[in-house]
């Protein structure tokens, strides 16, 4: 395999249909844990022209306006313009109430090994998760530049310094590798949706570099060079954009979710859906699992696929790859995993308190990690990115 | 006395004098001028010798009966006198000049309003509505004054009244004798005479008529009696019929008596709306009906509903600048209102300019108030039908006419036997049956509180696909009462019933939140109270009423409150705004503001919050907290409305409001409702629900009453839900189940985008605003009780009680007519085509004519109408509320049907056929094969009625119930008819019946029998698909099973 290449991630805005869909879906998750931690709930979303798609599949004593809470997320996002606006929108909802199980009405914390034990997987499931060392949040730095450049470009709106451009935006940044390490910035590409009345193209290319860009990379190692490509709105001006120029659903950005499609991801959407599911917190063990292996200075790259089966409480593969990067086997890796974490439902609920998240923060928990990347975020310390288990690891 | 020319300068011109004391007299300009019809009748009248005298606006003559003594010139001149007199008052038109116009216009209205009138039945897609809207707009823009490109001031000096003040008093009675009563004219009835004659105008009958000639012509003078009689009977039932029906439709149409708010001497008082003449100052405020055209003078957001006029169902924003356009259409003349039309909202003053008929109301309602009332489409369906027979029918007589020639038989004797065959054959009874079953109908329905306001209303009643209920009045009794109260972070839970102690936190000390907001609740509030023996009598909307309950429980004094807070000015919800504002000046100058609506919008306004006792900025935690509780609230199915104030510095500038709180409330289901819902889902009729709510709040609602039909409840949240593609809008409305945070004007969009999708739609209404809903939808419901005048009006049925109970009885009743007209026209022709089949089937055989001509005419006379009428008033069949309703474009008898009526028609036949050979061979010719043919024919075709009871079960099925009484009476009848014939001797010899025998007997049962168990059978074997399959209840449970699934 080679090892000097090219790898581009893209991140999206807040405002950008699919991400958008993704934020209201967790916004329901959100908002049924706070009202019964033991909800189960399954909540998908689709946005084209002026109408929201919700159909939600739920088992719960909460109750939740959910209509009034897709607009209240389009509102938050800021999307005032008249073709799609929290007001003006039209929301169907699908709602499909079903009758409480009892197995996962049970308080995982005071549970017994033998009560985990009972908490099974009900679906088949592989999911992956993935460190490397090339960033601080041990990310790809694909990844982790374009969501800097996507915050940032989000930013700039809301905070007034560019105010003519409109939520739905984009960001690429393409990186040459050389000898496996990130080497120099091939290619940056920003996507911006702007105002009716927002002035020429060429401003907003001016306003995106130095509000956007340059700030960026002010305090970055890595920086754009003058072979760098910069391409701004390179297919020209979009007026408006957002659900009216093109739709979005759930999960159809778990790339932007995860690590940039740098390493393998699980097709499966992780918004949506309760901490019940594994296909989503799966994710969240084996990104756990990679990040203090890598944290523990095993590999430089690690990836861990964790595969369950229906009816078994625990991954019945857990399986570590370190491709050449390993200072141990990777066998020995896979097998230090499976000591050191419970990687069993139950267990991965009680370890990072998922259920109970968005009722302790008092403030929205999953919503937040719908935009921005799922992994990483060190702003919102997310329990799976924690580096406890380095030393029991070592 | 001879026809005498008037004098040379009289303008009247006599038409019609021929009788000694009476005259017809032509007098120009008095066609369509009622004003000056009554003022001739009246001149006229005052001369003794004058016995009667009508004048018609409708033709333009007058007809004068007077006594000895007086001459025709006499009459000329005193009418030539009393034009003359009115010329000062009444701007006569120049003769000859309005006639074409008129004639024309007439012609396109009436157009316009039958286009209309079928348009409404079933056109998914296409709008009629542009059409007549075009058509009476030409139609309108002929002459009178443009009143719309004056400007105020000039028609106010026009008709000397004021813009301020009104008309002074005493002119009035002046005015109102000068233009007349504002009020339109009764339709008229049509004479008694007319309808006879009606009877005989009818194809079918036509050819009876120029049978019975023919008859007379071949020597058949007793057939020519037999065809009078079987003509006669017909005309009279249906004669009795239609009169019955007109009696109840004009019963229908009892106009309620409206009153309306003028400005006359400076004052706003309450007048009958006949009283109001040119000139007077109409108050306009939101649900008023408008009772006069008027000009407009002041407008705020003045809305009005014109859809009565010109079918525009979108409400038109008035304004009172003039439109400088000779020939602007009705609907673009936004600064004029007219008669019939409602305003929907805001408020405004306008000047009457036009009263009575010369409205333009009142021309299109002297225009179509003559005529009949339109047909229903099974109606038009049968007559089409019953005509085509006709021709088929006579096709038939024809090919006999040849193969009896051919075979060798007299030239008369074949032609009389054509002519009795066709006229056996033809079904002249069709349409007067539909009739019949139409008009019990709606009698039957009277009696259940469902008035069916018109007669096709009731054929429609039984095809709903989907019915929209509204959630207030219709599912809940809305009658609030506030049950939660959130203000100063903290929340009051209070009983819903009362005695029951409320919390003390909410009487709350002076200054603290709860106290605040129970009196910006009790200052921003539009009930009025009452002191009466038992308390506090409150009128105004349920929500409001709750909030005064909630203050009045809290031991506050509302009435000593708003004095010292005193009312400036308030700002109503309306469309685009979701709260209500009102302004109170205080006794030391300061100014209150009181806020309350849609939390969110409230809160939006704001940007402090009242805590404690205390004001401090609105943070972001407080947003949240509101938030969380308002879900929580709307989770429980309450009404929320948030609450807020401000006491602004200067009062004039908008200022941020400071936050109070939020007020839950609730409004239960009825009880009862999910069952009915439930019959609904049986009758294979879908259920949505209509609400402004929030959509928690209609969720848990649409849960309790098991709205959806497998489980999966969707709902379509839309504020604005124009903005929605219409393709889209059908797609989805289909699915849903609950529109929430839906307003009023919405539903027709609902309505429409149901039918563009193909559903047949019923719609329950009761406010102002639901008027183009109700009149958009196949079914318009208006709750009777508590719905607006409006909604009565435009909707095809009134439930008095305001129970939905009787809405599933009125589709019970609508499924059975369409039902029994059915079976009836079942019967009918399944007997006609056995009598034909016999006829042509023993002639080709070579077996000669099995029955005389006048065996054929009694046939007809006894065996068609009097059970054909029996079967169409059959209680309904058992299942008929548990199978879904029929398509929306399915004619009334299907390709299926007709294969059915001759499949059935030629074992009626070939029973009868069998009996005939089995006679000839034992008799040879003679009178005695065709006695027994005739009989076995007869019995047949009665038991056959019996067997038409229904099309799936058999007569020993002991679930089809006894017969009623009338088909008893029409079989036994009928029966009793045939068989004592045989033993009158005149008409035994007359019927050329012979005597029977025990084994003629036999051979009559087996033939009349076997035809009948034939038929039984197939019906038994399921041999005949059944169209209206059962309800697909085990098809949706294993459906919704599926659904359960988790996604991926």
């Amino acid at each position: 395999m080679t090892r000097n290449f090219l790898f581009t991630s893209e991140s999206v805005t807040d405002g950008h249909p699919d991400k958008l869909c993704d934020q209201i879906s967790d916004a329901i998750v959100d908002r049924y844990l706070q009202q019964d931690p033991m909800s189960s709930v399954v909540a998908e979303t689709a946005v084209s022209k002026g109408i929201v798609f919700i159909a939600v599949h739920f088992a719960s004593k909460g109750s939740v306006d959910i209509p009034g809470l897709a607009r209240e997320v389009i509102r938050d996002i800021g999307y005032e313009d008249e073709s799609f606006n929290a007001r003006s929108c039209s929301v169907m909802t699908s709602l499909n109430e079903m009758p409480s199980s009892e197995d996962l009405r049970i308080d995982e914390r005071e549970l017994d090994d033998e009560g985990i034990e009972g908490l099974t997987a009900t679906d088949h499931a592989t999911v992956f998760g993935f460190a490397c060392t090339q960033t601080e949040q041990l990310l790809p730095l694909p990844i982790v530049l374009a969501h800097d450049l996507a915050r940032q470009l989000s930013e700039v709106r809301r905070d007034g310094s560019v105010s003519y451009l409109n939520p739905d935006g984009k960001t690429q940044v393409g990186i040459e590798y050389r000898e496996n390490r990130p080497h120099r910035i091939h290619s940056i590409t920003l996507v911006a949706s702007q105002k009716k009345d927002a002035p020429a193209l060429a401003t907003l290319r001016d306003d995106l570099m130095e509000s956007v860009i340059k700030p960026i990379f002010a305090s970055r190692e890595i920086r754009p060079d003058p072979k760098t490509s910069i391409s701004i709105n390179p297919e020209g001006a979009i007026v408006l954009g957002g659900p009216r120029l093109h739709s979005g659903s759930t999960g159809r950005k778990t790339g932007v979710d995860t690590w940039g499609d740098y390493a393998r991801s699980s097709g499966s959407a992780l918004s949506g859906k309760d901490p019940t599911r594994i296909d989503r917190i799966g994710v969240y063990a084996a990104r756990h699992a990679a990040k203090n292996v890598i944290a523990a200075g095993l590999a430089e790259e690690c990836e861990v696929q964790l595969s369950y089966s229906i009816g078994l409480p625990g991954a019945v593969t857990v399986r570590a790859r370190t491709f050449g990067t390993g200072r141990v086997p990777s066998e020995e890796i896979s097998k230090r995993i499976e000591e050191t974490f419970d990687l069993r439902l139950g267990g991965i609920l009680r370890e990072f308190e998922l259920r109970w998240l968005p009722m302790q923060r008092k403030q929205d928990f999953y919503r937040r990690l719908a935009c921005y990347g799922q992994v990483g975020r060190p702003e919102l310390d997310l329990p799976w990115e924690r580096t406890e288990a380095v030393a029991k690891l070592g | 006395m001879p026809v005498q020319e008037a004098s040379p300068e009289s303008r009247v011109e006599p038409l019609h004098a021929t009788v000694r004391g009476r005259a017809r007299i032509r007098v120009p300009g008095l066609y369509h001028s009622n004003q000056l019809a009554h003022q001739l009748e009246q001149s006229l009248r005052a001369h003794p010798r004058v016995r009667t005298v009508s004048a018609s606006a409708r033709t333009g003559n007058v007809l004068v009966l007077f006594e000895q003594g007086l001459e025709l010139d006499d009459v000329c001149r005193m009418l030539d006198g009393a034009i003359a007199d009115q010329e000062g008052v009444l701007s006569l038109p120049p003769r000859g000049r309005r006639r074409t116009s008129d004639s024309r216009m007439a012609a396109l209205v009436t157009t316009a309003w039958r286009k209309a009138r079928s348009g409404r039945h079933r056109s998914p897609g296409e709008s009629d509505t542009d059409a007549e809207g075009q058509v009476i707009q030409v139609a309108f823009s002929e002459d009178e004054t443009p009143w719309h490109t004056r400007t105020k001031e000039e028609i106010i000096a026009m008709l000397d009244s004021s813009g301020t003040d009104g008309l002074p008093g005493e002119r009035l009675g002046d005015l109102l004798s000068r233009y007349g009563p504002n009020a339109l004219p009764r339709a008229e009835q049509r004479s008694r005479m007319f309808l006879l004659l009606d009877q005989f105008k009818t194809l079918p009958v036509a050819l009876l008529g120029v049978s019975a000639g023919v008859s007379v012509l071949t020597g058949g003078v007793l057939d020519a009696a037999v065809i009078g009689a079987v003509v006669v009977t017909n005309a009279l039932i249906g004669f009795g019929t239609e009169s019955q029906i007109e009696r109840s439709i004009r019963s229908l149409s009892v106009i309620v008596p409206s009153n309306a708010r003028v400005i006359r001497d400076g004052h706003t008082l309450e007048v009958s709306a006949e009283n109001v003449v040119p000139g007077d100052l109409l108050v306009l405020s939101r649900g008023t009906r408008i009772v006069a055209d008027a000009r407009v003078l002041e407008a705020e957001r003045l809305d009005v509903d014109e859809s009565a006029l010109t079918g525009e169902s979108i409400p038109v924003t008035k304004q009172s600048a003039p439109i400088y356009k000779d020939d602007a259409p009705l609907a673009d003349r936004t600064n004029m209102v007219y008669r019939g039309t409602v305003v929907t909202g805001g408020s405004g003053t306008a000047v009457v300019v036009a009263t009575g008929l010369a409205t333009e109301l009142g021309r299109v309602h002297d225009l179509v108030s003559h005529a009949r009332p339109p047909e229903t489409p099974s109606q038009r369906e049968l007559r089409v039908l019953s005509n085509q027979l006709v021709w088929a029918g006579a096709s038939v007589c024809g090919a006999m006419f040849g193969i009896g020639m051919l075979r060798g038989y007299g030239l008369l004797q074949m032609a009389r036997s054509s002519i009795s065959l066709a006229v056996a054959a033809l079904p002249e009874g069709l349409p007067t049956i539909a009739m019949t079953v139409l008009s019990l109908g709606v009698r039957d329905l009277r009696k259940r509180d469902a008035l069916v306001r018109h007669l096709d209303a009731v054929e429609t009643l039984g095809a709903p696909q989907i019915i929209c209920l509204d959630k207030t009045g219709t599912i809940t009794e809305n009658q609030m009462s506030v049950v939660s109260v959130f203000a100063g972070g903290s929340r009051v839970e209070l009983a819903s019933t009362e005695g029951e102690s409320t919390d003390a936190e909410l009487r709350a000390t002076e200054g603290s939140a709860s106290k605040r907001l129970l009196e910006v609740v009790a200052l921003c509030n539009e009930v009025e109270l009452e002191k009466t023996k038992e308390g506090w009598q409150l009128h105004g909307s349920p929500t409001e009423r709750a909030l005064i309950d909630l203050v009045l429980a809290n031991d506050m004094d509302v009435a000593a409150l708003r004095k010292e807070y005193e009312l400036k000015n308030m700002q109503l919800r309306s469309d685009d705004r979701n709260y209500m504002v009102s302004t109170h000046s205080l006794p030391d100058g300061r100014t209150l503001l009181a806020v309350k609506g849609s939390p969110d919008q409230v809160l939006s306004l704001c940007d402090r919050i009242h805590v404690g006792s205390s004001v401090r900025p609105l943070e972001e935690a407080d947003h949240a907290s509101v938030e969380a509780e308002n879900g929580r609230m709307a989770g429980r199915a309450l009404r929320v409305l948030g609450v807020a104030y401000c006491e602004p510095a200067k009062p004039d500038e908008k200022e941020p409001l400071i936050w109070l709180g939020l007020v839950g409330m609730t409004d239960p289901p009825r009880s009862g409702m999910r069952k009915l819902i439930a019959e609904f889902h049986r009758a294979g009729i879908d259920t949505a629900m209509i609400t402004g709510d929030q959509s928690a709040t209609a969720y848990a609602i649409a849960k309790e009453l098991h709205l959806a039909r497998d489980g999966m409840l969707e709902i379509l949240d839309s504020t604005h839900m124009e903005e929605v593609p219409p393709e889209v809008l059908s797609s989805l409305a289909q699915r849903v189940q609950v529109f929430s945070r839906v307003s009023p004007a919405h539903k027709l969009e609902i309505v429409q985008a149901l039918q563009r999708a193909g559903k047949v739609v019923a719609m329950t209404g009761d406010g102002i605003n639901d008027g183009p809903a109700l009149r958009a939808a196949d079914v318009g419901i208006a709750m009777g009780a508590t719905g607006s005048e409006v909604a009565r009006e435009v909707a095809d049925v009134i439930l008095e009680r305001d129970d939905l109970e009787s809405m599933i009885e009125a589709i019970k009743q609508g499924r059975t007519i369409h039902d029994n007209i059915r079976k009836s026209v079942h019967f009918l022709l399944s007997s006609n085509t056995s009598e034909i089949l016999v006829m042509m089937g023993s002639i080709s055989a070579g077996l000669g004519e099995p029955l005389t001509p006048i065996q054929l005419l009694w046939l007809n006379l006894i065996t068609d109408i009097f059970p054909g009428l029996g079967l169409a008033v059959e209680p309904s069949e058992p299942d008929i509320m548990d199978r879904p309703p029929r398509g929306s474009d399915d004619p009334l008898l299907r390709r299926a049907d007709f294969t059915r009526i001759i499949i059935e028609g030629a074992l009626l036949a070939g029973g009868t056929l069998g009996s005939y050979a089995w006679a000839l061979r034992r008799y040879g010719p003679g009178p005695k094969p065709g006695s027994v043919a005739f009989m076995t024919l007869t019995i047949a075709q009665l038991l056959h009625a019996l067997s038409c009871r229904s099309e799936y079960r058999t007569i020993f099925d002991r679930e089809l119930g006894p017969m009623n009484f009338p088909l008893k009476l029409g079989v036994g009848g009928s029966l009793a008819l045939q068989l004592g014939a045989g033993h009158v001797p005149g008409l035994r010899s007359l019927l050329g019946m012979g005597r029977l025998g025990v084994s003629d007997w036999l051979a009559i049962g087996l033939g009349a029998g076997v035809p009948l168990l034939t038929n039984e059978t197939l019906k038994k074997i399921g041999f005949w698909k059944r169209t209206f399959g059962p309800p697909s209840t085990i098809e949706s449970e294993a459906e919704s099973s599926e659904e359960r699934s988790e996604n991926p």
